[in-house]
């Protein structure tokens, strides 16, 4: 194969990489350098475009046959990973005018890129860890919250003891099978052997922990509120979008057969319900974002109930969906002078009339995590539950359902925070002392979510159709 | 038994008490400890299946496993240190700021 091919399917990683090693060797050469956010910026949209593109071009290669591939669906779920982190660059330039948040971003997407093609479970482990590793330090870098090191901490312990679960299932998955390719999982599904069915438990609860699912979910709602805000969205939306492909990985096209289709749907179902029913009792927004991501991540896991074909559409189309709504929210969330305040659901009472803007954003995106019809969560959840009913589990999807309407009232609440309650008048002026108006990046960050959502919202079949599968 | 059983049953000894560990103690070095032996359970693991079958593929996770390993532990550790400094205790009972 040649340097050109190899160069070709590489694009996206190789732009990344190119970013990453100038953002370094800016840190070196210049002390206190204004360019990082540039940089990044454009390492990441360049390498989104050419994911985009490698996609639309329908090409497929591999450049490291057994351990990394490429094809049109990798490389349309690559463009989707990074078209999500452009936003939330753009929101993180007036948290870190600089320093280390940039260079750690970049190598955690390459991580993402690298779970999106991997074919061996060297590759997948390698891109696991790339991602998750900066992720430990983006929590505890803004250090605005005295939680913070606490929260990066128990995230850390906890991701760390899912890698040694994954690692000892890859292990036992090896001593059947004596290769290290991902189809070894697939394989094992089907096998009735005591060791292979071991080795697969021990791999989907490793996942299930990275995806924060119940009753493996507890690092997560510490960590979203102890991040700041653009490092919550960045676990929100790409984070979770790249545990979830390195499951789709696994699975190919495999079915999920009988023992394991009950532990596939069951923990999905109680992550829901309880998911839902936590972000009922909480008072901030970004627990309340976290335990919605609980629940997102139990509807996500339900995909795999679906037949292979369908289940990439109906994975890759909801993180986008999402991923999409979850920093539409973080983005529109006006700032204010000190972080534990801006996060307190009070302060959103009365938004409506203080930032009409804001709060239609916050309001679009509620509506669209409950799945309301007109909005793509409605379309994303519709499609997920479609193929579990089509699979033939319709119990599970009908308790999927009733789980899914538990939800509808916590995000009506925040609804109902912005456009009906009055602020108290005591608070009033206090409130708006401390809030500012969104800044311009911000503003373009929710608007860079908010047309492709208009965009999947009207013509969902034709970003279907392009996400392949 | 044979030896690749008994190499076996240590590592997944090794495992289980690493685990048993970072679940119920709550000293933060030795949960990080624990974490490393739950590593190291692996590493053998898979070095005795490697030797079994004769492919080095196995070897060369475990290689990939030292790096990461340590890479985690690179990150850790200044972690616990900021949080020592502001409460004088290596107890994560003190830690309760947070609750799950």
């Amino acid at each position: 194969m040649s340097a050109e091919t190899v160069l070709t399917a590489l694009l996206p990683e190789v732009l990344l990489l190119a970013g990453l090693l100038l953002l370094i060797g800016l840190e070196i050469a210049v002390p206190r350098h204004r360019g990082a956010f540039a940089v990044s910026l454009l390492a990441v949209a360049a390498a989104a475009a050419a994911a985009a593109w490698l996609s639309a071009g329908g090409s497929s290669a591999a450049p490291f046959p057994g351990h990394y591939s490429v094809g049109p669906d990798t490389f349309a779920a690559k463009a989707v990973v990074l078209a999500l982190a452009v936003p939330v660059l753009l929101l993180a330039r007036g948290e870190f005018p600089g320093g280390p948040f940039y260079p750690l971003l970049v190598s955690s997407l390459l991580g993402v890129c690298l779970v999106v093609s991997a074919d061996s479970f060297l590759t997948l482990f390698l891109g696991v860890e790339l991602m998750s590793i900066p992720v430990y330090v983006l929590v505890v870098l803004a250090f605005q919250r005295e939680e913070s090191a606490e929260a990066a901490l128990k995230y850390l312990v906890l991701s760390g003891t899912a890698s040694a679960t994954f690692l000892l299932g890859v292990s036992l998955l090896y001593g059947g099978s004596g290769s290290l390719a991902l189809s070894a999982f697939s394989t094992a599904l089907g096998s009735r052997d005591v060791l292979a069915t071991a080795g697969v438990v021990l791999v989907l609860s490793a996942f299930f922990l990275k995806a924060a699912v119940v009753p493996f979910h507890t690092w997560a709602p510490d960590a979203y509120e102890a991040a700041s805000v653009p490092v919550t969205a960045y676990m929100a939306a790409v984070v979770k979008a790249g545990v979830l492909f390195a499951v789709l990985r696994l699975f190919a096209l495999a079915p999920a057969e009988r023992p394991l289709v009950d532990l596939l749907a069951l923990l999905p179902l109680a992550s829901m319900v309880w998911g839902n029913l936590a972000a009922m009792r909480q008072d901030g927004l970004r627990r309340l974002i976290a335990y919605s991501s609980i629940a997102h991540a139990g509807y996500l896991f339900y995909a795999f109930l679906g037949d292979g074909p369908g289940r990439f559409q109906a994975v890759t189309f909801y993180l986008l969906a999402y991923g999409l709504m979850n920093v539409l929210v973080l983005a529109a969330l006006p700032p204010a002078g000190d972080d534990v305040a801006r996060d307190r659901l009070e302060r959103l009472k009365g938004l409506f009339q203080r930032q009409p803007y804001a709060a239609w954003m916050i309001a679009v995106a509620m509506l669209s995590l409950a799945g309301i019809p007109p909005f793509p969560g409605f379309v994303a959840k519709f499609l997920v539950f479609k193929n579990v009913v089509a699979a033939g589990y319709p119990v599970y999807a009908v308790l999927g359902l009733v789980g899914s309407y538990l939800g509808l009232y916590f995000y009506l609440r925040v609804i109902q925070y912005l456009f009906m309650a009055p602020p108290p008048p005591a608070e009033e002026a206090s409130a708006a002392e401390g809030e500012g108006a969104p800044s311009r990046l911000a503003l373009a960050a929710t608007v860079l979510c908010l047309l492709p959502a208009i965009l999947i919202a009207l013509f969902p079949g034709w970003v279907i159709d392009r996400l392949g599968g | 038994m044979t030896d690749a059983q008994v190499l076996l049953t240590l590592a997944v000894a090794l495992f289980a008490i690493g685990f048993l560990g970072v679940v119920v103690r709550r000293h933060i070095l030795i949960m990080l400890m624990c974490m490393e032996l739950m590593l190291n359970g692996v590493n053998l693991s898979l070095v005795t299946f490697a030797h079994e079958q004769g492919s080095p593929l196995g070897a060369v996770l475990v290689f990939l496993i030292f790096v990461v390993a340590a890479a985690e532990i690179a990150i850790a550790i200044p972690i616990a240190l900021l949080l020592v400094r502001r409460k004088r205790t290596v107890d994560l009972y003190a830690y309760t700021d947070l609750k799950g």
